[in-house]
This record gives structure tokens, sequence and C-alpha cells, in this order.
């Protein structure tokens, strides 16, 4: 009977701040040979999720379960060249399928001590800045060219930028019942 | 009136980290017991 299965489902929505990656690579791949001013970054990721969470009895814990599903990140990251005239934004837009684990203590009726660990993939991606970008499946448009006048390609761009692929993640926090 | 039990719904709040390419502070808000 559907009314007995532990499954439920569950929806997340978080956010990273992040290193958003080498500025002086980010520079060469994405906009220009350029190395002059004082580099500044900064960056972010939002992600979203929707689980399945299937609940199993454990020792300890008031609960505990594992869960599983789709992920979609937006990962943004920003380099600033004060005095070098150069500001430009990085992106990535990505699906992925994540895992995880939570357990829950409870302190009040309302109250639960939480932890949870995490794995999540982003196979796919495509960076872009400026008017360039660069695809883990190859595709490149506009791409510069190192000092020995080889074409950057996928792997300069993701040498270069920190957006999720493979992520792990440590969270803790409380759980409330409405 | 629906006999069907009300599945309670668990609002979880969670900070920690993110350890990708490089680690970060990380928050998320989640809606757990949704259907089921």
């Amino acid at each position: 009977m559907a009314a007995t299965l532990p499954l439920s489902f569950e929806l997340g929505v978080g956010h990273a701040f992040v290193d958003p990656g080498d500025a002086a690579l980010a520079r060469r791949v994405f906009i220009n040979d350029g190395t002059n001013g004082a580099p500044e970054k900064s960056g972010g990721v939002w992600d979203f999720r929707l689980d399945a969470a299937w609940a199993v009895k454990a020792p300890v814990v008031t609960q505990l379960a594992w869960v599983g599903g789709v992920r979609y990140s937006m990962y943004s990251g920003r380099f600033k060249y004060v005095g070098g005239n150069e500001d430009f934004t990085i992106t990535s837009d990505a699906w992925g399928i994540g895992v995880g684990a939570r357990a829950s203590l409870a302190i009040t009726k309302k109250l639960s001590v939480t932890a949870m660990v995490g794995l999540d993939w982003f196979p796919s991606q495509t960076l872009y800045g400026h008017d360039s970008s660069y695809s883990s499946n190859g595709d490149v448009v506009n791409n510069g060219q190192n000092d020995n006048g080889r074409p950057y390609g996928w792997r300069d761009a993701d040498k270069a930028i920190n957006q999720p692929w493979l992520l792990p993640s440590v969270l803790v926090g409380m759980t409330w019942r409405p | 009136m629906s006999s069907r039990p009300t599945r309670v719904t668990l609002v979880v709040v969670l900070a920690g980290l993110a350890l990708g390419a490089a680690p970060a502070r990380a928050l998320e808000i989640a809606w757990t017991g949704l259907g089921g």
C-alpha cells in the first residue's frame, strides 16, 4: 500500500559562495591577453534539487533517509581588474544528478538537529563569458589562444573556472515541523 | 471528508560546506515529506 511506503519527496534550494576561479587564466581564455589592473573576484552558485527520500530505521537518530534525484545549478563568477578597465562575468547553468543521506535527532517535538551529506554531479556544461563559450562536449565559440598559438578549449576554460562539476557537500542545521 | 492522512511537511535549514573545486560556504533550505 502506498500509504505505508517510507517514500516521500522533497525540494531544496541552496546557495554557495565560491571562489570563482583563476582570474588571470579566465581573462586569457574568455577575454584577451591583457594583464593590467588588480584582479578582484567573487562568485556564487544557486542550486535547486528535487529528490525522492527513502526513510530507513537506524539506531540513535530519530530519522535517517537516503535521498536521490535531479539537480539544477546556476553558477556565476565575476572577475574585475581594477585599473585595468576589465570587468566580466562567467556563467554556467547545468542539469545534474545527486545522492545523499540525511539524519535528524529530535530535541523537542518540533525541532531536530539535522546533518546531511551529498554528492552531486553535473556531467554536461557550457561556460559563457563575454562573447565566448566553451562546452564540455567540445563546442567552442570565439575561443582565444595561448602564447604558443594553441587554441583554448574546454579543458582550459574548466581549469580557469570553479563551476560545480562533482560536488560533495556537508551540511548541518535544524529541522522544524510546522 | 477525506480519510487520507495528512503528510507532515518538514522544513530543513542547513549550513555547511560545498567541497567542489574550491571549498565554499553553503546554505540550503529544503521542504521534506512531500507526498508519499
